[in-house]
């Protein structure tokens, strides 16, 4: 501690709020191991809890028609996103998630470009001031296996006993593909996620709205809202992003100069914003702008192509 | 061996390796501000996961964007918890041996005025004070709240007495 003449003063009445106890590193380390678990598991943006939700979506959203084509499996596209308050990775599949590695830093857009397969998109100068740290996450592989017992005990469980889960099910299998992921990082906690659209693969020949309704029902949505939104996704598919029942966020569409998007805002204990979030997906790209001001949020969304 | 701030971090090596070279200090920044253990522990673990999302943070001034963050961070809560007026956390004081009712109101009652003149001081000067009275020196200093070297011995001052007039104005000469 170098010295000043308040030094003595000063030092004297810091020294009083000196902690008496030792920081607990067991404890340290539990805790960031537990966050960094919790973090992997939250990652609803861009990996395995989005994967599932969308892999539940492309289910729906397959026409019946197109399921009767004579392919083995049919690759779907999705360019919305939508929203509900439900907890997704309760579904009674079987999911086992791959990828090819860690997030990794790279010095520029060229190699983020070559590392991704895409030219990522930055806002133009002077809507945000600093350049960005660029990291890029691998490619994700979801498989989702289906167990006809799970299904049925699953619906045992929140009483609906109405159903029948058909046996040929056993087996199948839902595939979904996320492709690499760059993340722009800025000051002040604002990031840039975006990636290729998520794509799907399902069987064909498979009794997609069928199964729908019943994932959801297994999860416990009531029977008519399952079908409605069975419905809802058959006519116009989504990457589907789940958020807990309990959590305290509000989510509203905004215009943003290219096209609609969604925007999530997550609220502190005392309801300050805690994180805003403009999601958006196209047939090109999906994309996630997170800052902790909606204003901030919308308006680097809209300075995105 | 490289310097644990030096090395390439945006992965859960690098992060262990940053973690473990500077928690416990980074604890303890926090712990003058936030008197309760566990939520200055937590916040700790808060502080180094920003910095593993910040890649801007990584790199040779790692350390001292740390500190910087960690006393912000402390700061931030502090103003919470005033807010909210839970200072009987405070009063959950934990020593290793019993001290008197007496020695622990007083040592208590100091505690909360140093912290309340300290919450109530301009950020800078309480950032500059918490890492000076953890013994950073001024080029260290300097690093990690982002001022010249060449000003920190002025500045420092500046806060100290801006220190002691925010805590005699509100307490008088108690001490």
């Amino acid at each position: 501690m170098e010295t000043n003449h308040e030094d003595s003063w000063a030092a004297s009445r810091l020294a009083t709020i000196e902690p008496q106890w030792s920081p607990n590193f067991a404890r340290g380390r539990a805790l960031l191991d537990a966050k960094l678990a919790g973090r992997r598991h939250s990652w609803t943006w861009k990996a395995a809890a989005a994967a599932t939700a969308a892999a539940c979506v492309a289910v729906l959203a397959l026409p019946g028609t197109r399921a009767l084509a004579q392919e083995l499996w049919y690759r779907f596209v999705l360019d919305r996103v939508d929203v509900v308050q439900l907890d997704l990775s309760k579904l009674p599949l079987h999911m086992q998630v791959t990828t090819n590695g860690l997030e990794q830093s790279v010095p520029n857009m060229d190699e983020a470009e070559r590392k991704a397969g895409f030219r990522p998109y930055l806002p133009p100068p002077g809507v945000l001031s600093a350049n960005p740290g660029i990291t890029v996450t691998g490619p994700i592989a979801v498989e989702q296996t289906i167990h006809v017992r799970d299904i049925e005990s699953a619906l045992g469980k929140v009483g609906a006993s109405d159903v029948h889960v058909p046996a040929e099910w056993e087996g199948m299998q839902l595939r979904t593909e996320i492709g690499s992921v760059v993340a722009a990082s800025y000051r002040d906690d604002v990031q840039i996620l975006q990636a290729r659209p998520i794509e799907l693969s399902v069987p064909s020949g498979f009794a997609l709205e069928h199964f729908g309704e019943l994932a959801f029902r297994s999860i416990g949505v009531s029977l008519w809202e399952a079908r409605a939104m069975a419905l809802k996704f058959a006519a116009h598919p989504a990457w589907l992003l789940d958020i807990p029942a309990n959590a305290v966020v509000n989510v509203q569409e905004v215009e943003l100069r290219a096209g609609p998007a969604l925007l999530i805002e997550d609220f502190a204990e005392k309801g300050e914003v805690k994180r805003a979030i403009v999601v958006r997906s196209t047939s090109e790209r999906m994309y996630s702008v997170s800052s902790r001001n909606r204003e901030l949020s919308i308006k680097i969304a809209d300075a995105l192509p | 061996m490289a310097d644990p701030s030096e090395m390439e971090v945006a992965n859960p090596e690098g992060l262990d390796a940053i973690f473990r070279a500077h928690y416990e200090r980074i604890a303890r920044v926090i712990g003058m501000v936030i008197h309760d253990q566990a939520r200055a522990e937590e916040l700790a673990v808060e502080v180094f996961l920003k910095w593993w999302r910040n890649p801007l943070a990584h790199g040779e001034h790692a350390a001292g964007w740390l500190y910087r963050t960690s006393v912000r961070e402390a700061l931030d809560e502090l103003r919470r918890q005033t807010r909210r007026s839970r200072f009987e956390r405070l009063f959950d004081f934990v020593r290793e041996s019993p001290p008197t009712p007496e020695q622990l109101y007083a040592v208590n009652a100091e505690q909360h005025r140093v912290r309340t003149a300290l919450g109530a001081l301009n950020r800078r000067h309480a950032e500059l004070l918490l890492l000076w009275s953890q013994g950073l020196n001024h080029q260290e200093i300097a690093v990690a709240l982002a001022v010249d070297s060449n000003y920190v011995g002025s500045l420092v001052s500046r806060a100290q007495e801006a220190l002691r007039k925010e805590y005699l104005k509100r307490y008088g000469n108690q001490s």
